[in-house]
This record gives structure tokens, sequence and C-alpha cells, in this order.
């Protein structure tokens, strides 16, 4: 409904100023729509960047542009770890306290999280970050700025642009190609598809196995944990999709955040193909400024355990977080010791064998045990779910359940593979007839309505973080 | 040429898209076909063989056995050690919220074996959503009573209690010259209505997403289902009622009602209260004056809701409605309990 509205006004605009403001003033609108208190923290973020990036590039001392830039990371960080880790660590911290003979217990604050403030912070130290590097000029057009900052189809869950992309297109007036359009249309609709019929009907059995694992049966406890890893994917990946298609209909290119991950022949390559926007930006801004692989190798295989605990704990303020970061840090660790000083290869393979089969099984599993701790709310829900495997119990159920599991990874393993063999997200715009494209679309769009009118609507999984 | 060409492939595409998807629905549960069927014995009822389901406040599995009721198939025949208690009522005897292992029959089933360990038990599971008293006598006296049950559990709220036989297709029980009667006499443009769309409700689940999609648009209106918060900034607040006050004038009971509990065997039906709260005194009399044995359920709800655990609460939806998993343990719990000294009377 928004977009339905937003679209035409935009199209209408005559000038590149006339439609970055009322983009601008369509992202905040957007964002209020949740909370409009939490628009102020938006602001500030937006302000303090903006001058900070403007005063950096044209100073030259080196301590003062690093104060500067210190400014910008306190300033940001501190507003997320406020909102999102201040209960966390004050939590985690009273167990300890309680020990010593300390009530902390009027230290927890009832603090509700400002959706989307892990994906603009990041996005807008990016800005900062790059302009104290000297790759990037800041920008003196505040509105363009603000807009980066707040631009609505990625606001609350990414893709985190940089501004070396995204920034630039904003300078132009906004002009959608043919080819966009088109593009945009078939990426919101697969979008939708995907969020909607696979991620959230894969989410029921998920929540309601997972909110009370006590009640079932060991296959059905193992069927949830593989819907997860579907829920989590087809969400994600469908958000990310209609944002992107959003954005093309409003002529701006956003960065692809998955590559189809579950095709993986490896746990690096895994890392380039799922949320990518986070995981190149934990690299470029984190791993890289901790030294990279330029310390030695232990070093290495410690900047890679911090840049995952601290990539686990970016999603959430929870230990089960930083568990599967921390699981991440340790595969990757793992797969850098046995690749040694081999370069791997992670484009998508032309023929495949039996071998990458393996290797894509493999890295499923891997990357499936990490989601117990991801989905577990608390550790002791991550207990009982290990002590309902170890204690098999069979279920009257178990077919069924696999019917269900298998129906789901047929379905969305197909769509990857089309993908993956075309390197396309839009790989139905390569057929030819424009009949056969319209009909695919519209009865795609037409089933995702029929279940969206009749079912309840889940929110996406990432607006959380 | 070109244009019929264009056309040809647009349906092709468009119709082989429909078709995958059904199949992905239908194979991943994720909507079901309707569960509904037309039967001349009984009028609406559930499918033969059908396995269910379902989402709503919980989450359900079981299935309507070749008799048509929900659970284990058992026919007419019983063995002689064997009791057999009928439950009939509404969506909360029916269970749809969890799974067929966890619904309170089989936790009584279970501790009655236990008490009495030479016995079989079996419960049968006749509830069906939206029944009121009348539909219950008519579903006992047509259909339950075929599988000979030692007692029938007439599971009630005050809500079942007026007959108001909302479902056109569902057989009535009114009263002709002061006698009861079980009617069957169905509108015909619903019957029709019923065969018409049968086919495509029952094969395809697409269809009953729009059928269900339907039935919530009467419930929720279309523009908040559209607009979602702003529907809300623009309607303006509706007024609030007059009064608040409770209607505290004596309670009559439905003259069905009265006839119903009159002629039905004491010796054989027990009547539950399921509610969270006591029935009507008049009602409770009227039972009392027919002799009948009572099992209270309101007591021990209440209690759960007043330790905070809410037996209509789910926490994982968020929703409030049927009973949840405790709930129907405790429901179970209780109802045999009751039973042990009703037999051992």
């Amino acid at each position: 409904m928004f977009l339905g509205v937003v679209l035409p006004i935009f199209y209408i605009l005559p000038t590149k100023s006339s439609k970055n403001v009322f983009l601008l003033i369509s992202s905040y609108f957007f964002y209020g729509y949740w909370d409009w208190r939490f628009c102020s923290l938006l602001a500030l973020s937006t302000i303090i960047d903006f001058f900070i990036g403007q005063i950096l590039f044209k100073t030259v001392e080196q301590n003062k542009r690093k104060l500067l830039v210190t400014i910008s990371l306190i300033s940001n960080l501190g507003i997320l770890g406020f909102f999102k880790y201040f209960n966390f660590f004050v939590d985690s911290f009273k167990d300890i306290s309680e020990k010593i003979g300390w009530n902390t217990d009027y230290l927890h604050l009832n603090i509700i999280l400002p959706v989307g403030i892990s994906f603009y912070t990041f996005q807008t130290l990016s800005y900062t970050i790059d302009i104290y590097r000297k790759r990037l000029e800041p920008t003196n057009n505040f509105i363009d700025f603000a807009l980066f900052v707040a631009f609505f189809p990625q606001l609350v869950a990414g893709p985190i642009e940089r501004a070396k992309s995204l920034l630039p297109q904003l300078t132009k007036k906004l002009t959608p190609t043919k080819i966009q359009i088109k593009q945009g249309i078939v990426l919101i609709i697969t979008g939708l598809f995907r969020k909607v019929l696979i991620g959230d009907t894969a989410g029921r059995y998920v929540d309601h196995i997972f909110g009370d694992l006590e009640l079932y049966k060991s296959i059905e406890v193992i069927s949830a944990l593989v819907l997860f890893s579907i829920q989590i994917y087809a969400d994600f990946s469908g958000y990310s999709r209609i944002a992107r298609g959003t954005a093309k209909l409003l002529g701006i290119e956003l960065m692809k955040n998955f590559e189809q991950p579950y095709l993986s022949r490896n746990i690096t390559e895994f890392w380039r193909r799922w949320h990518i926007s986070l995981s190149s930006w934990l690299k470029d801004y984190l791993y890289i400024s901790l030294g990279g692989n330029r310390l030695g190798k232990y070093r290495t295989y410690v900047n890679l355990m911090i840049t995952m605990l601290l990539g686990g704990l970016w999603h959430g303020a929870s230990w089960n977080f930083v568990i599967w970061g921390g699981l991440h840090g340790f595969y990757l660790s793992i797969h850098k010791i046995i690749l040694g000083k081999k370069k791997l290869n992670t484009k998508n393979i032309k023929k495949i064998d039996f071998k990458s089969i393996a290797n894509m099984l493999i890295t499923f599993v891997l990357v499936l045990f990490t989601w117990i701790f991801f989905r577990s709310t608390s550790w002791d829900t991550t207990m009982l779910f290990f002590s309902k495997i170890i204690h098999w119990e069979t279920s009257e159920y178990s077919l069924l359940f696999i019917t269900i599991v298998f129906s789901y990874l047929v379905l969305i393993v197909l769509f990857d593979l089309f993908e993956y063999i075309t390197e396309s997200h839009t790989y139905i715009l390569k057929i030819k007839s424009n009949a056969i494209k319209i009909g695919i679309l519209s009865a795609m769009l037409i089933v995702t309505f029929i279940y969206m009118f009749q079912a309840d609507p889940l929110p996406f999984i990432y607006f959380q973080f | 040429m070109n244009k019929f060409r264009q056309i040809l492939l647009f349906s092709s595409a468009f119709l082989l898209t429909m078709i995958l998807s059904e199949l992905f629905i239908r194979t991943s549960h994720l909507a079901s076909v309707s569960s509904k069927e037309y039967y001349d014995d009984i009028g609406s009822g559930r499918r033969k063989n059908l396995k269910y389901l379902y989402f709503n406040e919980g989450f359900g599995i079981g299935k309507f056995n070749k008799y048509r009721y929900i659970g284990e198939a058992n026919s007419s025949k019983k063995s002689k050690n064997t009791i057999r208690i009928a439950l009939v009522g509404d969506s909360y005897v029916e269970s749809f919220h969890v799974f067929e292992r966890d619904y309170f029959g089989n936790f009584s089933e279970k501790t009655l074996k236990e008490q009495f360990p030479e016995k079989d038990f079996e419960f049968l599971n006749f509830g069906m959503s939206g029944f009121d008293i009348g539909n219950m006598y008519a579903y006992h006296r047509t259909f339950v009573d075929k599988f000979n049950p030692d007692y029938i559990l007439y599971m009630i709220s005050e809500i079942n209690l007026v007959p108001n036989y909302k479902y056109p297709l569902r057989p009535k029980t009114i009263l002709e010259n002061d006698s009861i009667v079980i009617s069957f006499d169905f509108p015909i443009s619903d019957i029709n209505n019923f065969k018409n769309t049968k086919f495509l409700m029952q094969h395809s689940s697409i269809i009953n997403m729009i059928n269900n999609g339907r039935i919530k648009s009467k419930k929720t209106p279309i523009q908040e289902t559209l607009f979602d918060k702003i529907y809300y900034w623009i309607k303006a607040p509706k007024e609030l009622s007059k009064s608040n006050k409770k209607d505290v004038l004596k309670y009559n009971i439905d003259p069905v009602t009265v006839k119903i509990i009159n002629t039905l065997d004491s010796e054989k039906v027990i009547v539950v209260n399921r509610s969270g709260s006591e029935w009507p005194i008049e009602f409770h009399k009227l039972c009392l004056d027919n002799g009948f044995s009572f099992i209270d359920l309101s007591k021990t709800l209440d209690l759960m809701k007043r330790s905070g655990n809410d037996p209509n609460e789910w926490k994982v939806t968020r929703k409030r409605g049927h009973w949840n998993h405790a709930a129907h343990k405790a429901v179970g719990e209780e109802i045999a309990n009751q039973l042990i000294k009703i037999i051992d009377e």
C-alpha cells in the first residue's frame, strides 16, 4: 500500500531535489510508522555523521582525524549499545554482582529496541570510516546524505549499503530504466512469494515447536530446525529482494544480499553468499581493522574469531548469538587451516558432481547445527533441544514431518538452482515469451495474496536485529 | 493468430504455476482442503479418513477416521471389558489446537486405565466446532448412539445453552406439540450450494484459502487488512456502549434446552461444565432435578487462571482462545478423577 502511494508521486515529481526530498519524507514516515519517537535517533545519527564527515575531510592532522572518527564511532555505537545491549550486560553482570552481595536489579531498564538500528548504524559508520580512510569524499548535500541513511527500502533490514555505492546514485536525478522496472517487479513478486509462502509458513511450525519443545518428539524437533533454516533464509532473502526491487523501481541499485548460500561447498563460501552486506562490512571494517591476515597465522584465527563473535552479537543481545558467531568463527578458522595457502574458488560451478553435492550437504549440516543456538531463545531451550535428540522418542507423525520438510527443501533448492545456473535473481526475465513471464508472475502474486489475506501476518525476522 | 497464441501461452504458464503452487501447498500443509462433507444421516460433518493440520492460536494434527469422528476408529462393536465414553461438544472438545496425543480425552483415558487396569477405556471424540446444545442432542441421537457408548459426556458452557442453528446444514432439535423432534429440514439452496462448490473446496487448497479469506473478511473489515494502523487513525472511534451493567434478570432457559435435559437418560449422560465460570443456577437446578451426574471444570480452570497459568492463553501466538496444552492435561485428569467416582458408585 505504501509503495502504491509513493511510486506515482515519485514519478510525477520533476526535479532531482524534489524527488529526494519526497523520498526522505516518505522514508521518515515509513520509519515513524512503527514508532515515531525513533525518528529522532535516526536524525541524530544522520546529523552527527554528516558534520563529522565534512570536518573529517577538511582536517589534515592525523590525531584530530582519529578523534573525529572516534566521536562518530562512540556516538553511533553508544546509541546502538544503549538500546540493544544495556540490559544484556546488566543482566549478565547480575549473577556475578549477586554473588558479591550487590543488588543491581534497579539497573535493568525497560528499553524498546528501535527497529533497524543495527542496520542504519553500520551504514552511517561506513561513511565516516571511508572518509577517514580517504576512500570517499563527503557529500555537501544534507538531503542526499539523510536519504542515504534513511532510504526506506533498506532502512529496517538492509542490505547495509556503502556510501561509495549508494550516495553517487542519489546525487543524480532518479529515473528508473525499463529494465530496472522489469527487474524490480520480478524481485518484488518473487521476494513476496519467498517471504510469505515459504518463510512465514515454515515459521509457523518453527514457532510452535521451539515455543514449547517439551511437547514434541525428536523427529518433530529436528524438522523444526531444518524448517527454521529455510524460514530464516526465505524470510531474509525475500525481504532483501523486495528491498532491491523497490529500489529499482525508484531507479536505485542496491547490492545483492544472498547468493544461494545453501549451495555453498564450504563454510568460507557460505559467508560469501549469506548476508553479503553484513559479512563484507565485518570484513572491511572489523576484520581488516584488526589486522586481517597480515599479522601471522595465529593472529588471523584470533581476528576471525573476534569478527564472528561480534558478528553474532550484532544479531542480538544474547549469549546464544555469541555462541552462534563463535561456532562460525571456529568453522572458518578450521577451514583456513585446511586451505593453507590455496586460493579459494567460490564461483558457481558449471557441472555439479557428487563431490560438490557431498560438500554442499556437509556445509549445510554444519550451518544447521549453528542454527540451534541462533533459534533457541535461551540456554535451557538449547539444552532441551539436545536432550530431545539424545533421548530419542518416535513420533506417530514421522512420515508427515519428513514430507513437509522435504517439500520446503525441494522448493527452495529448486529456486536456488535456477539462480545458480543462470547467475541471476531475475531469471524469469530470461524467458523469451512475455506471455509466459506474465503468466508465471501473476500466478505467483495471486497465490501469495490469497495466502496473505486469510492468514495472520508474521513480521520479517531480521526487523528485530 | 498471434494474439491467440499469446493468450494460450499466458494461460498455460498461469495454470502450471498454480498447479505447482497447489502441489507445494498440499505437501507442505501450509493450507488444507475443506474438511466438510454433507451426509444424509447427519447433515454437515467431517470427511472420512482425512488427516488435518491446523494452525490458529495453537498447532494441531489429527485425523478424522473412517467413521467420521476424530481419533482411532472404533466401530459400533466393543468388547465386554470396555467402557466406552463419548464426548459431545463444540470446538473445545474437537481440540484442533493440539496434537491428537495431547488432547484431554487421551489424558483421561490414560488416568482411567491406571486406576482400573483390568478394564479397557475408549474415549470417542464427537466434538464439532460451533455446536450448541440442539446440535449436540441431534448428533447424539442420530450418530453417537450408533457407537454404543456407556457414558456420554455433554460438555457445555453457557454459550452453548441456547440453540441458535447458525449452521444451516446441521440437524435442528425443535419442539413439536411439546415433544422433541430432530429436523433434517435443510434449505435446498444451501445443500445445492454445498454440492456445487464441494469438489473445488475438497480438492484445491487455494480455493479453500479463498473461502477462508471470504469468511475472514466477514469478521475483519477489508480496510483493516489493507490499511492496518491507518485504518484506525482515520476511523472515528465507536461510541461506547451505553450501559455496561450486567443483566441480572432471572435466566430463562430456552424451552428446547429444557426439553432436551428432560429427555436425556441421566444414567448414561453426564453433564460437564466446560467453561471457566459457573453455569446459570437455573440450568444447574434443572440438571439436578433430572438426576444427572455432574463434572464441573470451572473450578479447575479458574484455579489455573488464578495461579498464573491462564488455560486459554497461548504464549507462542500471543492469542487467547481454546484450552492450551496445560489446560488439556488438567481437564483430562479432572474428568478422569470425576469419572472414577461415578464408575465406583
